[in-house]
């Protein structure tokens, strides 16, 4: 059976390679020349971590940034009170970085959520009964919200290459 | 502009040349793994291909997609005479350093 690309990862790819798609297509035969889905995951991985680094330093700052605040806010060094006033505050200064960067932004609040979130929802499992579901709702509410604020339009805009923020066709020359 | 390449863009430069034709971003990448056994991460090659391109050094075009690729066509690439010039230009640079180092005369290190 020929193996498929991850789609996620694929998608990932999509999104920072544009519609210049070459280095997908690249992949997705290697992958099908005996390479493995890690293999694959490790490429994109690799491309979004190079693309960071070498084209934004703003963007790679921001990215350190919201990994300080994740695991300054996990291992207790601020607390919660801190982390969500912080990704709020984030979110709303947020319109200049996603014009700068978007795929950094998205890295921002998707790391800094993951590390903020276990901390988050430590304390409510030890509650009872409607406590503890109204606390899981709020926190998922009001850290996920946050994020999925910006995260739907970017996944329906950027991910699915329409919208008014998507970007021009690039026009290729084809044949050799 | 820079008057010599790095290492990693004359490798890359190199390459080309020595895979001819076909040089796509896999055999690019296969070259340089086999020949100077280096592991390299495809999306670097396509980040110096895009540089070496804007310094008009290699110029790329692409070819029919392919079914493999998932219907995504390669993206070719070919060395132009100022890529060539600046390895040869790189080439007589790093021969000039080279000469008349006594501690790399001989096969010992």
């Amino acid at each position: 059976m020929t193996p498929k690309p991850p789609t996620l990862a694929l998608a990932l790819l999509k999104r920072i390679t544009g519609h210049n798609d070459a280095l997908a297509g690249d992949l997705e035969e290697q992958l099908r020349n005996g390479r493995s889905r890690t293999w694959f995951w490790s490429q994109a991985i690799g491309i979004a971590m190079h693309r960071c680094l070498h084209e934004n330093s703003c963007a790679a700052c921001l990215v350190l940034l919201a990994f300080i605040i994740g695991t300054g806010s996990t291992v207790g060094w601020w607390g919660t009170r801190f982390a969500v006033p912080v990704l709020l505050g984030l979110a709303l200064t947020s319109w200049r970085v996603w014009r700068l960067h978007r795929t950094s932004l998205v890295i921002l609040y998707i790391t800094s959520i993951a590390l903020v979130a276990p901390h988050w929802m430590a304390d409510v499992s030890t509650m009872s009964g409607g406590d503890r579901l109204f606390w899981t709702i709020a926190r998922l509410l009001g850290g996920y919200g946050v994020v999925g604020v910006l995260l739907v339009p970017f996944l329906i805009m950027r991910l699915g290459q329409s919208g008014p923020l998507a970007e021009p066709p690039i026009e290729l020359s084809l044949g050799r | 502009m820079r008057q010599h390449l790095t290492d990693f863009e004359l490798m890359i430069l190199l390459a080309i040349l020595r895979v001819g034709d076909d040089a796509y971003g896999v055999p690019i990448a296969r070259e340089i793994e086999h020949t100077a056994k280096r592991t390299v991460l495809l999306g670097a090659i396509y980040a110096c291909l895009d540089r070496l391109e804007a310094n008009g050094l290699v110029t790329s075009t692409y070819g029919d997609p392919t079914p493999e690729r998932g219907g995504r066509a390669k993206r070719f690439f070919k060395i132009t005479g100022k890529g060539l010039k600046a390895v040869k230009d790189t080439q007589r640079a790093f021969t000039s350093l080279w000469s008349g180092i006594p501690q790399l005369k001989g096969g010992a290190a």
